[in-house]
Order: structure tokens, then sequence, then C-alpha cells
């Protein structure tokens, strides 16, 4: 076997699977001999560089961020939304998503037969003052839940839960002025959706 | 793949947080967050290590590492323990560096090395001298990492999945879609270069680009 023929059959014999002449080939030629010597060399040093670097800490900053964004999806909701504490996690949930949908559907079948039952124009002489887009009762409730476990992010889910109101108000008004308007009642379906998981991850967070 | 060796059996280890690997993959299945930290830390090095030799580049590396990570966020639940969960997480993390080098137009394997193949290169040249250019004790880190990173972008995939990351052949086959017989002359050739590189690193010269 001369060296070419030899070098052809190398992989095999690094494999581990050359036949018995490939083997003798080195043991006649130092230059191959060493060609063979080198290239396990390099390999073995090689299996040697797994796992030797080490990523820098902005990068699990950077995959929360990520987790937060993806945990809500990509609907069309207010831009703070997207950026929720990582709290629940995917959909498992301690309360199932589908509950939360069925909650945010019941009490958007409650504000639909408010809304229709609710005279168009106000009475005469009486003044419409528009509410402002803060937080209710139970919001404040959530936000001192919240508080308790962790006073800095009581801020954070205030600006969300002011945010998805006033998304809820427009929708609100959206079907008041066309209660057939079909996008305007998914517009609104959404933005209960989004209060729902807000509290949902507030709650969830707060049992563990 | 082969078995990572000197080291407790993963499922068994004990992280600082007290949670076994095994612990934290159940947490982070049902949504726990200190749980998915726990995995990050026992696995962030190996797939960072891995991105970044493939790559070559660090901030690639870095967007890599994110993106294989958040798979493992939106996927964790899918894991049935038929493999190593560091298996697992490996060969979703060697798919998000597959799939990005594709997006970039990369060859993953250079055909064209392969349809002109050079028998020659890299072989023993006696006029070089090759006793005193041996590589035997000669290699250390960072030159190998140096010579890793200037491969071109098919030969470099090839050696870091088989040669670093332990995989076979069969198995590169089936990732990057080409033959096992092309994964081996690949790495043949991968191998190849890498002792020109580091021969001519030895002797002062400048790699070839």
């Amino acid at each position: 076997m001369n060296c070419m023929e030899f070098q052809n059959a190398l992989p095999d014999l690094l494999d581990g699977g050359a036949a018995p002449e490939v083997e003798e080939h080195p043991k006649s030629c130092t230059a191959c001999a060493g060609l063979v010597a080198d290239l396990k060399e390099i390999s073995a040093q090689a299996r040697l560089l797994a796992a030797s670097e080490e990523p820098g800490e902005h990068v699990w900053a950077r995959i929360m961020e990520s987790v937060e964004s993806d945990a809500l999806g990509h609907t069309e909701v207010p831009a703070p939304l997207r950026a929720l504490w990582w709290g629940a996690g995917q959909s498992r949930w301690a309360i199932p998503v589908w509950a939360a949908s069925v909650a945010a559907l019941l009490l958007l079948g409650f504000e639909f037969n408010t809304l229709r039952q609710a005279p168009a124009t106000p009475p005469e002489g009486v003044a419409v003052v528009q509410p402002a887009a803060l937080v209710d009762n139970d919001d404040l409730q959530l936000l001192s839940v919240v508080e308790k476990r962790s006073p800095a992010k009581r801020a954070r889910y205030k600006a969300h839960l002011e945010a998805v109101n006033a998304s809820i108000r427009d929708a609100k008004r959206s079907v008041e002025e066309d209660p057939a308007n079909e996008l305007a009642q998914e517009r609104l379906i959404q933005a209960y959706d989004q209060k729902s998981a807000l509290y949902e991850m507030a709650m969830t967070r707060s049992m563990q | 793949m082969r078995p990572e060796k000197g080291h407790l059996t993963p499922s068994k280890k004990t992280t600082v947080s007290g949670l076994s690997e095994a612990e934290a993959i159940d947490g982070a299945k049902k949504g726990d967050a200190r749980s998915f930290e726990v995995l990050y830390d026992l696995h962030k090095r190996r797939v960072y290590s891995l991105c970044l030799r493939m790559t070559g580049n660090v901030a690639e590396a870095e967007d890599l590492t994110q993106e294989a990570f958040l798979q493992l966020y939106r996927k964790v639940a899918t894991f049935r323990g038929e493999s190593a969960f560091s298996t697992w997480l490996h060969r979703l993390s060697v798919n998000v560096v597959l799939m990005h080098l594709r997006k970039k137009g990369l060859p993953e394997v250079s055909l064209e090395q392969t349809l002109d193949p050079e028998p020659d290169e890299g072989g023993p040249k006696r006029e070089f001298g090759t006793a005193d250019l041996s590589l035997k004790g000669a290699i250390d880190r960072v030159n190998l990492e140096r010579a890793i990173a200037s491969l071109s972008p098919g030969y470099r995939t090839i050696f870091v999945l088989h040669d670093v990351e332990g995989y076979e052949h069969n198995e590169i086959a089936e990732m990057m879609g080409c033959s096992i017989g092309n994964s081996k002359s690949q790495l043949h050739k991968a191998r190849l270069k890498l002792r020109e590189i580091l021969r001519l690193q030895k002797t002062g010269k400048p790699p070839q680009p």
C-alpha cells in the first residue's frame, strides 16, 4: 500500500474500521505515522472543548424578556402587556387558561347585556364624565396582593392594569356605538382575556 | 452520541438551589421560573459553547443561545424522558444553529469540496520535515479554538458536531440531510485543514485563508 492509498483509507482507520493492511502502512512510513498521530491529537484536544465557554450574564436577562413576551403571545395588546413578568410560565398555570377565558366570556356576556340595556345617551341635563383608565376596587385588591409579595412589582402591574382597562374602555365604547360590530366585540374579548391573564399571573406568583 | 463521562448522573446532581435536574424538569413543565433557571444554569455552557463554535461569532452565539432556551421553554412539556435531558436539549440547540445557518445561506456541508476533492490536502509532505512539525503535545486550547474559527462554515459544522460535541456520523447525516459517507469525508477534510493551520501556526507563519 502506498501513501496515497493509505490516505484515502485514513478516515476508516480513524473511525476504527480499516482493513489490516491499512494499519500496517504507518509502521513503515514515518510521514503517514506522523499524519495519523496529528489527526488523533486534534480529535483528542477537540473533545476537551465541549462546554468550555460561558455566556455573559446579560444572556439570561434576554432569555427572561423573550419568555415574558412569549407567555402572552403576539395578540394586539397595549405594548406594556408584552413585557409581563415571568410568573405563570407557559400555559400550565394554577388556574387553567380555558377557565380564565370562560370567566372572561361570562364577564363579557354580563357587559354585553348591560350595554344593551343601558340608554344610548344619558338623560338630558346629566353630564357625561368619561372615566379615566385607572384601576377599580378589584384591581386595587390585586395590587395589594402583589405588593405584599414584591413591592417593586406593584408599579409595573398597576401600569399594565391601567393599560388593559383603557383597552377595555375603548372597546366597550366601540361596542356601544355599534353592538353588531364583530371586530369591536373581538377586541373587547381580547382585552378581557389580557386582564384575566394578568390576574392569573399575579395570583399564581403569589402562590409560589 | 458519546455519554458524558466523569460526571454525576445529571438527574441526581443537586444544584445550588437544592433542586436536582429531574426536579427542575418537572418544575419547568409546570411553569416554575426557578426550575427553568436551574436548567439554564446546568446547561448554559454546553449550549453556548456549541453555538459559539458553530458560528465563530459571540453575538450570534448569544442570540442562538437565547433562542435555544426559548425553544426549551416552549417545548419542555414534550420531553418524555426517552433520552437524557441533556441529549434532548443538545439536539434542540443543534437544530436552532443549523436553522440559523440555513437562513444565512451558508453551506452546512461544503459541497464544492465534496465534488472537487483534494486528496493531497494536508497530507505528509516530506519537504517540510514532518517530525519537527508533530502536533503531539503542541496544541493548546486557544490555538485550536482559533483554528476551528478559521475553518469554512461547512467544515466547522461537521468538525464541531463530531469531534467536539460527540455526534456519530449517522446522527450528523440525519441532522444535516447528507449521507454518512459525506459526513465522514467532510470530517476528514476538516481535520486535515486544521492540521495544516496548526502546523503553520507552529512555524510562526499566518494560516492560509
